[in-house]
């Protein structure tokens, strides 16, 4: 029985886990202490994020604990999710259905590439295959009024939740000069979890000591402050997990861990934008607390490219 | 048919919904429930809704508790259900009503809506009368009035259902995944209203209910349909 946490608990993954859930479950405990009836929209919003926080962590580890292709697999799927969640709160053309349900199938196909570690494929079959086909097809379907934007908003959608999020699922079989004991699914816990507990350190110290608003006709909470102390805090947490999930020198992993703060913020202001256009707070419902799955999901939808490709260009055999 | 013992047809039903619908709701159209403590737990009750799809008759279905299911009764048009595959899944498993879509036969085509709820069913009813055009409401008709009319003790919930019109229309021959809504509204007192304003005080509550929802409609059909969330 020992052996059953013992062992884990020693691998590098395991360590990093047995931190978040160590880390999770101080939170808890910390917000539910706080507490005070009645309970004020904050604290209600903080439970119930708090909450899915536990499902969220729960399912990653199962995913990851069971492997590579269960990884894989589970990064498909959040990219459908996000996926149908984009253009159920955009509005497409009824002429489009057709060619909305063709893109569904561009999302096996890419992962597909993940899975057979097909690199080549991997990194032209949305931006070059999909877009040519799918864009005839629109032509063909003969509707030319809004033409322009139903096929702008369909190919962004496509690269913002399946080819740039397939990246993150890419980490784990990247093929890399030296071998570590993490190996690529250290790499994706390492972005991960950088990226998004940059988005609770930035709300975090925003919401303690936030004046100066970066960009507030898009996201009024997004202030300099909470900024700072968010990539000063991934800097740190990126420092200290570094060695049990990459190969990264700590000078390297300060570097990854700024990237990884800049681009989740870009990503996070990127997704409000959008919210602000459709005149919506959240994308979705079925994350309580967070809202839908790309309100949880923005900060590495332009994360997990660039930090991709920088591992690769430094690190890739 | 008749000769498949009732436990049996009841299993059926249970394990269809489930082991497919209750799973494919959940996975392919994400089907979110608003105000679902407003379904009626038992009968009789008539629930109304906007129908633009056959996966309508399914999401509603699927938010009742598998042991109250038997007692739910879609209402389906005679014409189109009596045969095929999907005749023998409404008939058999929905475990639908069929009426006639003939206006000679008037009132009585109602009958055996009216003995179901006589014997304390649930009615699933769509007072547009057909799917229609995919996620546009069109003009309730008078059947339901005649039926409120008749039982005006009976409970009316209204139900308004989003994007499964996107998903599966009518017409379609395959699916394409759309987040859903199901809002379920308080039930409608209709006690006070002349029968020939009952249509169209219901489709004015469930346009009522279109509002809440934040998904999207069709891009660039602003005043078409319901609401006014088209092309930003």
């Amino acid at each position: 029985m020992p052996e059953l946490i013992s062992v884990p608990l020693q691998s590098p993954l395991g360590s990093v886990f047995a931190l978040i859930w160590g880390f999770l479950a101080c939170a808890t405990g910390f917000v539910y202490a706080t507490f005070r009836q009645p309970l004020t929209n904050l604290a209600i919003e903080l439970r119930d994020r708090i909450h899915t926080w536990w499902w969220i962590v729960a399912l990653v580890t199962i995913a990851m604990a069971l492997g590579t292709s269960t990884s894989i697999l589970f990064i498909a799927a959040v990219s459908f999710l996000a996926f149908r969640e984009f253009h159920s709160v955009v509005p497409i053309r009824r002429a489009d259905r057709m060619i909305l349900g063709l893109a569904y199938i561009a999302i096996p196909i890419q992962y597909y590439f993940v899975w057979t570690r097909w690199y080549g494929m991997f990194s032209i079959f949305v931006p070059v295959y999909a877009f040519t086909l799918l864009t005839a097809a629109t032509v063909f379907v003969g509707e030319t009024r809004g033409f322009i934007r139903a096929n702008a908003t369909l190919h962004w959608a496509l690269i913002l939740t399946v080819y740039n999020v397939s990246h993150l699922a890419f980490l784990t079989v990247l093929p890399l000069k030296q071998s570590f004991a993490a190996g690529g699914l250290g790499l994706l816990l390492f972005v991960l979890v950088v990226v998004q507990f940059n988005d609770v350190a930035q709300f975090f110290w925003g919401r303690l000591f936030g004046r100066t608003r970066i960009v507030p006709s898009v996201s009024p909470g997004k202030t300099w402050e909470g900024f700072v102390g968010g990539v000063v805090t991934s800097v740190l947490l990126a420092i200290v997990i570094a060695p049990r999930l990459t190969p990264f020198s700590s000078a390297a992993a300060a570097s990854i861990g700024v990237l990884l703060a800049v681009c989740g913020f870009l990503g996070d202001v990127t997704l409000s934008a959008v919210k602000r256009d459709l005149g919506l707070k959240d994308t979705g419902t079925s994350l309580r607390g967070h809202g839908g799955i790309l309100d949880r999901l923005d900060s590495l939808t332009l994360a997990a490219p660039i930090v991709f490709h920088v591992i690769r260009y430094f690190y890739g055999a | 048919m008749r000769t498949v013992p009732i436990a049996l047809r009841r299993a059926v039903q249970i394990i269809f919904f489930a082991v497919i619908v209750r799973p494919f709701l959940a996975v392919f159209m994400g089907l979110a429930t608003r105000h679902r403590q407003n379904l009626p737990r038992r009968g009789p009750a008539i629930i109304i809704a906007n129908h633009n799809s056959h996966l309508d008759t399914l999401s509603i279905m699927a938010q009742m508790p598998l042991g109250a299911l038997w007692r739910v009764r879609p209402v389906a048009a005679a014409d189109h259900f009596k045969k095929g595959v999907l005749g023998h899944i409404a008939r058999f498993i929905l475990r639908a009503i069929l009426i006639e879509r003939d206006n000679k036969l008037g009132v009585k085509a109602l009958a055996p809506i009216l003995a179901a709820l006589d014997r304390n069913e649930i009615i699933i009813f769509f007072p547009e009368g057909s799917r229609g055009e995919a996620e546009v409401l069109a003009r309730f008709r008078h059947g339901i009035s005649h039926l409120v009319a008749a039982r005006p003790d009976v409970p009316v919930i209204p139900i308004y259902l989003h994007n499964m019109g996107k998903c599966m229309p009518k017409g379609a021959w395959f699916f394409v995944p759309f987040n859903c809504e199901m809002i379920v509204g308080c039930p409608a007192d209709l006690t006070t209203l002349p029968a020939a304003i009952v249509p169209r005080h219901l489709k004015h509550l469930i346009e009522g209910l279109a509002a809440e929802t934040s998904l999207s409609r069709w891009d660039s059909e602003e005043g078409h349909g319901l609401g006014d969330r088209g092309a930003g």
